[in-house]
């Protein structure tokens, strides 16, 4: 873990990575609690995992995935129920040039 | 008629007097009305008639002898479960106008056997939390001692069901939070083992921690319901496609467990962290477990210390993951877009609309995956999860179940946890290593200091729920509490 400087640095970035703005007033205590939680995760470097595979999931029997066939899907409008700003059936999103 | 506390006994009532279906809603309602206020359990409540024309429809069923296995029992669904136009939030302002166009897996079935979908229930948004505080709307009290959290993150699915709002409900438990407010609440409450419950609908916080489970009044109640949600769903790739005792778990429990039942005690689950009246309870319980023959010993499970980083780690890199899905575009909260670039629309939107729990454990698992602390944080956690995992399943080897107590301490007052994280965190210690290793486990009423419940955990071998639920309905006849009824609705029954 770096310094608190540089950790202030990382949680600006990773606001920028994660879409989330953080903003001055709240940073320090943001970052209090950050310090805090990644201090309660190093306690895991005591474990000796030399040799151990990871466990991403639980699989009982593997994963089962369905047979790659067209099946019945929402209709457009349906799809679109939730989306405030539409055109023409498509989501209209922000302009990126 | 006498209101009923159980599925069964509503089964019962309405075979032989199907009409009585009409009334028992409305006499929910009456409660409801009266309670609601205080407790707040819903979200999104549909309205008397709607449930009543409902109602009327099953009752015909009945008549008919076509009806379902839940034939008109009212059902609390907790609000980050799909549910086809009823307004779905996961308690986030996100989602706060969000009406889902499909029914997830689990409300198909219920519906399929003529449950009734009474209505929506408070949640920590996004289910990150143990105490129900972390909605954005408001939080949900404990009907046992309103000053107090139900538990999370389906308190409001606990609550509604502690005080009779409905028959049963449906939950979430991601890392404890079916099994804490089943605590909290006197109700039993199971997270099946992973994989025996479609997650098709259920918007996702840490995919491969979290299941659908029931919240009931009895462990019957909780098998039939299992019964119905449980089984193969081609949705869901991580539901498993045969288990033999799909489809049976009511039957699992109408029988006596066989032989002599070994009940583990894991040392690290009951010393440090405990609080001394929920060890006395724990140690009540095991007393009589031991004067009616079971075999109880104290085992010991070091690296359990390490399950609540580890969960953590894994949880929040799982969110930062699975929340990235919400722009605000398709559907959400939303600002207009037009002059605004993709950066600026999007963090506008997630700044605003997710609470401060949400971003924390959003910005905390972008840390724990990003490229130099992957290893250090998420993929050593992925190791440690597997060490845990194989500990418990070696554990469950020679034992039938571990015991502990479902929460450490007793229903905490209204935000005397939520200001510290770490605090916060530590509430699920005893919940989290089912989570992490897919085992199921159940929480049920184990006994009451003053008017606060604690429950009893109990974790099974992976697909034992069937061993489980006999195991439990045993344990529940000892004890003698369930259904347990919070004083504020006692005279209603």
């Amino acid at each position: 873990m770096g310094e608190k400087m540089d950790l202030k640095e990382w949680l600006r970035r990773a606001g920028r990575l994660s879409l989330i703005k953080v903003d001055v007033e709240s940073e320090e205590k943001i970052l209090a609690d950050f310090i805090k939680i990644i201090e309660f995760f190093n306690q895991l470097r005591e474990v000796n995992v030399e040799g151990v595979e990871p466990l991403f999931m639980n699989p009982a029997s593997g994963y089962v995935i369905r047979d790659d066939e067209p099946r019945n899907c929402l209709k457009v409008e349906e799809a679109l129920l939730n989306t405030k700003e539409k055109v023409s059936g498509y989501v209209k999103g922000p302009k990126t040039l | 008629m006498k209101l009923p506390l159980t599925i069964n006994e509503l089964k019962e009532l309405v075979q032989q007097e199907p009409d009585f279906l009409l009334e028992y809603v409305e006499r929910t309602y009456d409660i409801i009305s009266d309670i609601e206020p205080r407790v707040r359990a819903f979200i999104t409540l549909k309205a008397r008639e709607r449930v009543l024309k409902n109602a009327e429809a099953i009752m015909n069923k009945i008549k008919n002898k076509t009806a379902g296995l839940l034939a008109g029992c009212l059902i609390a669904v907790k609000d980050n479960i799909a549910t086809k136009e009823l307004r779905t939030t996961c308690a986030s302002k996100m989602l706060q106008d969000f009406i889902p166009p499909y029914n997830a897996t689990v409300i198909e079935r219920l519906l399929r056997e003529d449950a009734i979908i009474i209505g929506k229930t408070n949640m920590d948004e996004f289910a990150m939390g143990s105490t129900t505080e972390n909605s954005a709307f408001f939080p949900t009290k404990n009907p046992w001692d309103i000053s107090r959290v139900p538990g999370g993150s389906s308190g409001g699915s606990a609550a509604a069901t502690a005080a009779l709002e409905a028959t049963a409900s449906i939950g979430s438990d991601t890392g404890g939070s079916i099994r804490a407010p089943a605590a909290y609440t006197a109700t039993v409450g199971l997270k099946p083992s992973y994989g025996l419950v479609s997650r098709y609908g259920l918007i996702a916080y840490a995919n491969s921690l979290e299941q659908i489970g029931p919240i009931c009044r009895s462990v019957s109640d909780i098998a039939i319901i299992l019964d119905v949600i449980s089984g193969f769903d081609p949705r869901d790739s991580t539901c498993v496609r045969k288990c033999p005792q799909y489809g049976s778990y009511t039957g699992c429990v109408e029988k006596q467990p066989e032989g002599k039942i070994r009940v583990a005690i894991i040392k690290e689950m009951v010393s440090e962290g405990v609080e001394a009246p929920v060890k006395t309870v724990f140690n009540s319980v095991l007393s009589k477990l031991e004067s009616n023959d079971f075999y109880v010993e104290e085992v010991s499970v070091p690296e359990l210390k390490y399950a609540l980083p580890t969960y953590y780690i894994i949880a929040t890199a799982e969110a930062s993951s699975n929340l990235a899905r919400y722009d605000g575009l398709r559907y959400g909260y939303h600002v207009p877009v037009e002059g605004k670039s993709w950066y600026d629309v999007f963090s506008e939107v997630r700044s605003i609309a997710f609470g401060e729990e949400v971003r924390r454990r959003i910005l905390v698992g972008s840390f724990v995956l990003s490229a130099g602390y992957y290893d250090e944080y998420y993929l050593k956690a992925s190791k440690v999860r597997r060490i845990i995992r194989d500990k418990l399943l070696k554990v469950l080897d020679i034992f039938d179940v571990i015991a502990s107590p479902t929460m450490p301490i007793l229903p905490p007052k209204f935000g005397e946890r939520i200001a510290d994280p770490l605090k916060l965190y530590a509430m699920d210690v005893n919940t989290v290593p089912a989570n992490l290793s897919g085992l199921p486990a159940i929480s049920l009423p184990a006994g009451f200091i003053g008017s606060l419940p604690a429950g009893l955990q109990l974790i099974g071998y992976m697909f034992s729920e069937c061993k489980l639920l006999a195991i439990s309905k045993f344990i529940e006849d000892l004890l003698g509490i369930a259904p347990a009824i919070p004083e504020v609705v006692r005279s209603y029954v």
